[in-house]
């Protein structure tokens, strides 16, 4: 009986420090671009036990004019770039801050190719994306346009099931089932998408966790109480 | 014990005055006719003994655990979305039947609904319940919890992994999995869950959810509001107030019983070195 409290509550202290972590994680990535505000719901498990399963907004975050030619947002929500890292394997990010690395080729600031790579050839004027991603050349002004390459973008059937790497990067897991080729979708050249993490929605729930594990500590407290209280019946 | 002694109390009367300490005098009636003197079950025996005394504080230690149980059960699951508290009913003879008096009941108050802007939150506005099965057990369940997930085969489940159910049964499922549940899935008020297809644009109807409706004070039905969370209706302050009470109860049977174990170890001695 006691013990059971004491279990139970050391149990949801754990699952509360799990949901305040993702609150920390959201508000200081206020300012990440392309960052989805995570939250770790509670419910009862197996036998009325406190868990916890994260969860996603895949809403839209705020949009941000850049005007540089390089910064690519997606303004459909729910969709991803994919990159390829340095070990060749995929992951997927909705940061659009690209860059040039030394061969010409389009990556993330952390070096990972776009897609399986596009490559900008020197001197190549003006870059051009277009919403459905096409990817297009002017090398002089007022001349012809060729085209380089298409930028990709993929879905999942579950993107909730995506988990985090680090770096604004996301890896599929059999949660979240195999990416598949999005075709209808709407990117913006010059523009960056901002976080959608709601601050004040992030003190709201700092609040209610506050009074949740203070209010669990004092119950592991209480229940100490009592039993040494109990233990000490023989006196 | 002392009434299960193996001492023949013919021999020594003084063991039926220990048992029965308020009786004057020991009893002897009972024994010229060969019955076993049981200070308990022995109807003539109009007095309590010790060890009764002891159990009952006991007794009554254990009914107040399981009251404090009930309220640090309530107060572990504040954060829960949907928890409905559980209420203590005492039944009377606490000192004769312990935790088996203790009783709870489910309080059907409707906790805060919050707003989340997450599309996929649902909530019940009234009294009732969302139907769900268990898929693992086959179990049908009744949750308040109406915060939705969609796997990857299209079912519409709870946190838990349970199945949601519409109006005949059977599991709530989308054609194609929505990439988009903000803007494509709609539930209304009666629980009517549409589904617009992406790709061609069209808007479907496919279910109604499966809800138990209680009884409202208005008289009205109660409604889903898609996009809302039903905070647990625990009330932390009146949880730990509530707990004041049945704590100090408890020390009060605890003190009890330390003085009644004192006493009779206090008799015991006086009385051994009498004889």
């Amino acid at each position: 009986m006691l013990q059971g409290i004491i279990y139970q509550a050391t149990q949801n202290g754990q699952m509360h420090m799990n949901s305040l972590d993702k609150v920390t994680r959201n508000v200081a990535n206020y300012n990440t671009t392309g960052y989805k505000s995570q939250r770790f719901d509670l419910f009862l498990g197996v036998g009325d036990r406190v868990t916890g399963y994260t969860r996603t907004d895949t809403t839209l975050g705020n949009p941000l004019m850049t005007r540089n030619e390089l910064d690519v947002a997606i303004e459909t929500p729910g969709v991803y770039f994919p990159v390829t890292q340095a070990d060749g394997k995929v992951a997927y990010t909705r940061d659009g801050r690209f860059s040039l690395n030394k061969d010409g080729y389009l990556v993330t600031p952390k070096g990972d190719l776009i897609g399986t790579g596009i490559n900008v050839p020197p001197n190549y004027g003006r870059l051009l994306v277009y919403p459905d991603g096409t990817v297009m050349v002017q090398p002089k002004k007022e001349g012809p346009r060729q085209t380089i390459g298409k930028l990709a973008v993929v879905g999942f059937r579950n993107p909730e099931g995506l988990e985090s790497i680090g770096d604004n990067k996301l890896v599929a897991t059999p949660r979240s089932g195999g990416a598949y080729a999005v075709e209808k979708v709407q990117l913006a050249q010059g523009k960056l998408e901002n976080s959608n993490v709601d601050l004040y929605e992030q003190i709201d729930s700092v609040m209610r966790l506050n009074a949740g594990v203070l209010s669990n500590y004092r119950v592991i407290k209480y229940s100490d109480d009592l039993f040494r209280q109990a233990a000490n019946l023989r006196q | 014990m002392l009434e299960h002694s193996a001492l023949n109390p013919l021999a020594n009367p003084l063991v039926n005055a220990l048992a029965n300490p308020l009786l004057s005098r020991p009893k002897l009636a009972g024994l010229n006719t060969g019955t076993r003197l049981n200070p308990v079950l022995n109807p003539h025996n109009q007095g309590s003994s010790f060890s009764e005394g002891l159990m009952a504080s006991t007794r009554s230690m254990a009914a107040e655990l399981k009251t404090l149980e009930v309220h640090t059960n309530n107060i572990a699951h504040f954060g829960i979305p949907g928890f409905q508290r559980q209420e203590v009913i005492r039944r009377r003879f606490v000192e004769y039947l312990g935790p088996e008096t203790i009783e709870t009941v489910r309080d059907q108050e409707v906790g805060r609904i919050r707003q989340t802007g997450f599309m996929t939150d649902l909530a019940l506005t009234g009294a009732g319940a969302f139907h769900t099965l268990n898929p693992q057990t086959g179990a049908l369940l009744e949750t308040r919890d109406g915060r939705t997930t969609v796997d990857k085969e299209g079912y519409l489940r709870t946190l838990a992994g349970h199945l949601f159910l519409d109006d005949k049964g059977q599991p709530l499922r989308f054609s194609s999995i929505p990439t988009n549940f903000e803007q494509q899935v709609r539930i209304d008020k009666d629980g009517l869950v549409t589904y617009r297809n992406h790709q061609t644009g069209e808007a479907k109807a496919i279910g109604r959810m499966g809800l138990t409706q209680g009884t409202n004070p208005s008289g009205q039905p109660s409604e889903v509001a898609q996009g809302y969370q039903e905070d647990s209706n625990v009330m932390l302050a009146k949880e730990f107030t509530a707990m004041v009470v049945p704590r100090r109860q408890f020390e009060a049977n605890r003190q009890f019983f330390l003085m009644q174990s004192e006493t009779l170890s206090k008799i015991i001695q006086e009385l051994g070195r009498a004889q």
